[in-house]
């Protein structure tokens, strides 16, 4: 029965990308043609999962968040896809794909190509069919759905630093688990790290014109990126960001490059593509607010090629760029407005001291646990700074800025706050990016090709991360497709070898072979062992998730068996024994995902509860009765004291103000549950 | 030039990839470190 609800959801997962990618054709179609059936299923699918994503928030504003309603705006599409035939043309478009994939096992180079893609699918797979166990999900993800569903409304949630964050993804969540499809929300994000892996392929036989193996190459290089595994194991957005920006940057592609000439393959200037350029842009910074970068940087490109490239004067590419911001400010605009309408501040909590914002003050700005506070040395309420992280973390300039490609690659941990993100960026990057990028000097590449271009796009990504949120690697993994691909193309320059397919158009043609042939065979065997080691690594990580795949344990049997135990535990006795109407302060860490009350977070917004560390206690528990709380969880009880917001004799087991009521008086456990008086 | 070139990328990409597999000092151990002490490697 677990094993075919699994089943189920992977279904459901199918047919949601189907019915999506249907709709989204409607529009795709008007505004490119001669697109190839996989570049119709990925633009059409990120165009409807998109629309659906707002459709939800839509529902969500008018307080209309509930099944019924939901499943009315899925039948709704379905009738539109019938009506129009879209939904028949994308079941053709997914039968024309699939029946190219025995090609893909033709030859042994592509064969093992794409058995490692596969590998490292079905290994991601296991692991995001798991209960999540993680911090995003459990704290934000999955809980603001969960919440939302609670409520039947996208109700602001200003108690959390990332309650106004756009929520695109989340949507799609909340969509799943309207229906009690906890795994399909883990499913939802793996399958857009699957999808990210086919636009970098669709990217490379279209842009670079790449033959298969090429265009294979770069996909497993991308896909076996232990970021980029890790991340498509769980219930996060990151990928949803990833999918987005590389289907808009493929978009300015076909865009700015019309591939005049290859009639063969229908293709011609796309009428309406900059539109699209900026509707994808646009639903990128719905999934997360660093799209704000690649959305600059394509803004910046557009206005290249028209000014420069194409030698179209500057009021035409003054008009580009702000077509190309009006949609994209249009297919955003949401999530802005919506933060403004319940804080005063578009980006909130970001940019307090410029746009202000609620429950922050001057100084809370600067004590807010993020980023920025890592980077620029702030400090906990208590005076204790925060741990040194990402480029913050080295000991000087040289260390911190010129050797980053090092330390990102060697020391991840560093980069990132959560051990498991420490999975990094492979050694692949680094070993051959410097490489290509010489053997480019050398060889004067062409800097108007298109694989100069796709450079030129993760170059400029790269500065932006580095300037703005170099304290952690996985805000370059919208990068990593385009990196994928540059480090493909130095693997085929130091092997001697053409990447591109025919001779037409081409930037790169037959090179002469000069080079060593033990050179090649050593790159060759060392990206194999690369690539083959991160699906491989990939499969032996998630063997403890295999029982629960297939059916074989429960969502406690496997939580139970990990180091989620104990927290998981005390939720459960919680929604086992609080009353239905009680409401939960959590704490330092408690996650609300698996609560099934309503709650909120303690620290995360200074000004939502305040600070009564040093002011009387009876001045908080007043608060938490204004706030309507009953019962405190507090994870990390020696977290406490730095954040400020207790008194010293608050919380104790049977004190003036709360008694302790999990776990029972002297036994230890690191989730605490009390009462308040 | 692009024979040196290469000749010098081989070794960094074997120093790269020794150091990043088998260095004490590296911390990127959680890709590789189940396998490599599956095969006591390390």
């Amino acid at each position: 029965m677990l094993l075919l609800n699994n089943i189920f959801d992977l279904l459901l997962l199918t047919a949601l990308w189907l019915l999506a990618a249907a709709n989204g054709l409607l529009l795709v179609r008007r505004l490119a043609v001669g697109l190839t059936a996989l570049e119709r299923l990925l633009f059409g699918a990120a165009v409807g999962l998109g629309g659906i994503s707002l459709g939800v928030l839509l529902l969500g504003s008018l307080h209309l968040l509930n099944p019924t309603a939901l499943l009315a705006l899925i039948g709704l599409l379905l009738l539109l896809s019938l009506l129009t035939n879209s939904l028949v043309a994308t079941l053709r478009d997914m039968w024309a794909v699939i029946g190219r994939l025995p090609a893909l096992f033709s030859q042994p180079v592509t064969a093992g190509l794409a058995a490692a893609i596969l590998l490292a699918a079905a290994a991601t797979l296991v692991g995001a069919m798991a209960p999540p166990t993680d911090w995003d999900p459990l704290i934000y993800h999955l809980a603001f759905p969960k919440s939302y569903l609670r409520a039947g409304a996208t109700l602001p949630i200003l108690f959390d630093h990332r309650g106004m964050l756009p929520q695109a993804g989340e949507m799609l969540f909340t969509l799943a688990l309207a229906f009690g499809r906890q795994t399909l929300t883990g499913l939802l994000h793996w399958s857009m790290g699957l999808a990210s892996a086919a636009a970098v392929f669709a990217l490379c036989r279209r842009h670079l014109r790449a033959g298969l193996r090429f265009s294979l190459l770069a996909t497993a290089i991308f896909y076996t990126t232990p970021l980029v595994l890790m991340q498509s194991i769980t219930a996060n957005i990151d990928l949803n960001l990833v999918f987005y920006d590389t289907m808009a940057f493929f978009a300015f592609c076909l865009w700015a490059r019309p591939l005049a000439g290859s009639a063969a393959e229908g293709v011609s200037r796309l009428d309406g593509g900059l539109v699209l350029v900026g509707v994808l842009a646009g639903l990128a910074y719905g999934c997360k607010q660093t799209a704000i970068f690649s959305g600059a940087i394509l803004a910046l490109l557009i206005g290249w090629q028209v000014l420069v490239v194409e030698r179209r004067g500057g009021g035409q590419a003054g008009r580009a760029v702000a077509g190309f911001v009006a949609v994209a400010g249009l297919l955003a605009v949401a999530w802005p407005l919506r933060a403004w309408l319940a804080s005063g501040n578009p980006v909130w909590p970001w940019l307090y001291n410029v746009l202000g914002g609620a429950y922050w003050a001057a100084i809370d700005a600067s004590l807010q646990n993020n980023g920025f506070s890592v980077l620029y040395g702030m400090r906990y309420p208590n005076g204790t700074a925060f741990d040194a992280q990402g480029i913050a973390a080295g000991q000087n300039l040289l260390n911190s800025y010129l050797v980053w490609p090092w330390n990102a690659t060697m020391y991840p941990a560093r980069f990132n706050s959560v051990a498991k993100w420490a999975y990094g960026l492979g050694p692949l990057y680094l070993a051959l990016l410097p490489l290509g990028g010489l053997l480019g000097l050398v060889r004067r590449v062409n800097l108007r090709s298109p694989l100069a271009l796709v450079g030129l796009y993760a170059g400029l990504y790269l500065t932006a991360w580095l300037l703005f949120l170099a304290h952690m690697s996985r805000f370059f993994i919208s990068a990593l497709p385009e990196l994928a691909i540059l480090v493909a193309a130095a693997v085929y320059a130091l092997m001697g070898r053409a990447w591109v397919e025919g001779e037409q158009g081409s930037s790169v043609k037959k090179q002469r072979s000069g080079l060593p042939t033990v050179v090649g065979l050593v790159v060759a065997g060392l990206v194999g062992l690369a690539v083959g080691l991160g699906a491989a690594d990939e499969a032996f990580y998630v063997r403890a998730a295999l029982p629960h795949a297939l059916g074989q344990q429960t969502e406690a049997e496997y939580i139970s068996t990990g180091s989620y135990a104990g927290p998981y535990a005390a939720i459960q006795w919680a929604n086992a024994n609080l009353p239905a109407t009680a409401k939960v302060l959590m704490g330092w860490g408690a996650h609300a995902y698996y609560l099934d009350r309503d709650y909120l977070y303690a620290e995360h917004v200074p000004g939502y509860v305040g600070r009564y560390a040093n002011r009387p206690a009876s001045d908080l528990r007043q608060r938490l009765r204004d706030l309507g709380i009953s019962h405190i969880v507090i994870a990390n009880p020696q977290e406490v004291a730095r954040r400020g917001v207790f008194p010293s004799n608050f919380l104790a087991d049977d004190g003036l103000y709360t008694t302790r009521i999990y776990p029972a008086a002297g036994v230890e456990g690191t989730w605490r549950i009390y009462m308040l008086k | 030039m692009a024979q040196v070139v290469a000749v010098l990328g081989l070794l960094w990409i074997v120093y790269v990839f020794g150091y990043y597999l088998f260095a004490p000092a590296s911390e990127s151990t959680p890709l590789v470190s189940p396998l490599l002490r599956l095969l006591g490697l390390r």
